[in-house]
């Protein structure tokens, strides 16, 4: 009598053990990070902002030229095109930014910019860009006066002429939505096709980038943005899929994201 | 019998949590804690100390806070950072004509600057849009006191010196 009593409760008990036992060897193994979304491997190397009119090899792994609108906008196309080359030149590895705006120039221009810009820079230091030169990277936001279309446009654009390089240079997509702006699919449709640079700004933006049909991010943090997205080791950890991989002439593979900041 | 069982579930449940414990404190040392969404490591703190120009705003202005909603209503903040000794915010998603440059200005007052309370306990936000302009506004650059930004799909300045927006046009 008393042991059929207490069977279903001794069951009860090692089951209840067993598991704390297996979570516990678990999260031995694993750490904690296996039980949270997080970049894995962790991203352990940044690109930094800084305008073209700042050279700096100094301050982080690898830089991004900020070119912003450019065109009929700050800042010149030829600066640009220069700070690239230098870069290219000093072996650091290196994005070129643009932040295209309907009232800088019309996508046409744009796609005529990133041309000149991949010959410019491919004519000048052929050996040297297909190993640090990552290629060209457009912040598209729905409030930059582009629809999700033409972005689209612009993006196919840039990946069929990136993609006829040698070495590592492409396109990257360091883009924005929020709510009531570009949707879920418009946002996949976008950086299908290039590196996704996601601009982790707020719980909104953590869901797009979890929820797109992206397996590698180069997770785009900010110091200007609100709390608590405002922190890099914060934002890190929350968006899931592998970080953008790069080695840039080294022989190890490194794993990075991307600080804006301006400078 | 049912003693020496009771010992043995005792001794599992205690190794158990003697592992997670060592797993624990493992994680911390190797600066690998990801509890609650928010891991440390190196790199990002490399990154975070990286950026010590700027400075964010603080705790209150964590989207959907009561202080923040209190300032932007139903607007998603894009950016908000001290520049000099002022507070700026800039928002998208509004209502059609919002205004979307935001400024506090703390001007000697330290306390304000600092960014550990609400900035509104000290001065109040003033809303600012350039004329014939309408849409959200993301900060672009920051160069001294001007602010490089996109309204709506036009890249121009705002000065924070002078509060008046011109176009940021290149020559």
């Amino acid at each position: 009598m008393t042991v059929t009593h207490l069977k279903p409760a001794r069951r009860g008990r090692r089951a209840i053990a067993i598991t704390a036992i297996a979570l516990g060897g678990l999260w031995a193994v694993a750490g904690p990070a296996s039980l949270a979304f997080a970049q894995s491997p962790k991203p352990n190397h940044h690109f930094l902002d800084w305008r073209p009119s700042v050279f700096n090899t100094r301050s982080s792994q690898g830089v991004v030229v900020e070119g912003v609108g450019s065109g009929r906008c700050a800042y010149s196309f030829s600066s640009i095109e220069k700070a690239t080359l230098r870069y290219v030149r000093a072996k650091k590895p290196v994005w070129t930014e643009f932040s295209p705006q309907s009232h800088c120039a019309s996508v046409k221009s744009y796609e005529s910019m990133i041309h000149s810009l991949i010959h410019y820079v491919e004519s000048k230091a052929p050996s040297d860009a297909k190993t640090y030169w990552a290629g060209v990277m457009l912040d598209e936001e729905p409030n930059f006066g582009f629809s999700a279309a033409s972005v689209i446009s612009l993006n196919k654009y840039a990946n069929a002429q990136t993609g006829k390089l040698p070495g590592i240079t492409f396109v990257s997509t360091e883009d924005a939505t929020w709510k009531g702006a570009w949707s879920q699919r418009q946002y996949d449709n976008i950086v299908h096709g290039t590196v996704a640079a996601p601009q982790v700004y707020n719980s909104y933006m953590v869901g797009i980038a979890n929820n797109s049909h992206v397996s590698e991010n180069l997770v785009t943090v900010n110091p200007a943005m609100p709390h608590p997205f405002n922190s890099a080791s914060y934002v890190l950890g929350r968006v899931k899929g592998s970080p953008y991989l790069g080695a840039f002439g080294t022989r190890t593979t490194t794993n990075w994201y991307n600080v804006w900041q301006s400078q | 019998m049912a003693h020496a069982t009771s010992r043995k579930v005792w001794i599992a449940l205690t190794a158990g949590a003697a592992l997670i414990v060592v797993a624990l404190l493992g994680a911390s040392l190797a600066g690998n804690d990801a509890r609650a969404g928010t891991p440390v490591h190196p790199a990002a703190n490399r990154a975070a100390s990286a950026a010590h120009s700027l400075m964010s705003c603080g705790t209150w202005s964590e989207q959907g806070s009561a202080a923040a909603t209190a300032v932007v209503s139903n607007r998603t903040i894009r950016d908000c950072v001290l520049v000099g000794t002022d507070w700026v915010m800039t928002t998208v998603g509004g209502a059609a004509g919002s205004a979307n440059v935001g400024v506090l200005r703390c001007r000697s007052n330290a306390s304000c600057a600092a960014g550990v309370r609400n900035p509104a306990a000290y001065a109040r936000w003033q809303w600012f849009q350039p004329a014939g302009v309408t849409g959200g506004a993301t900060i672009l650059d920051i160069n001294g006191t001007t602010l490089i930004l996109d309204v709506g799909g036009q890249q121009m300045s705002f000065s924070l010196a002078n509060d008046r927006f011109s176009s940021e046009m290149e020559n």
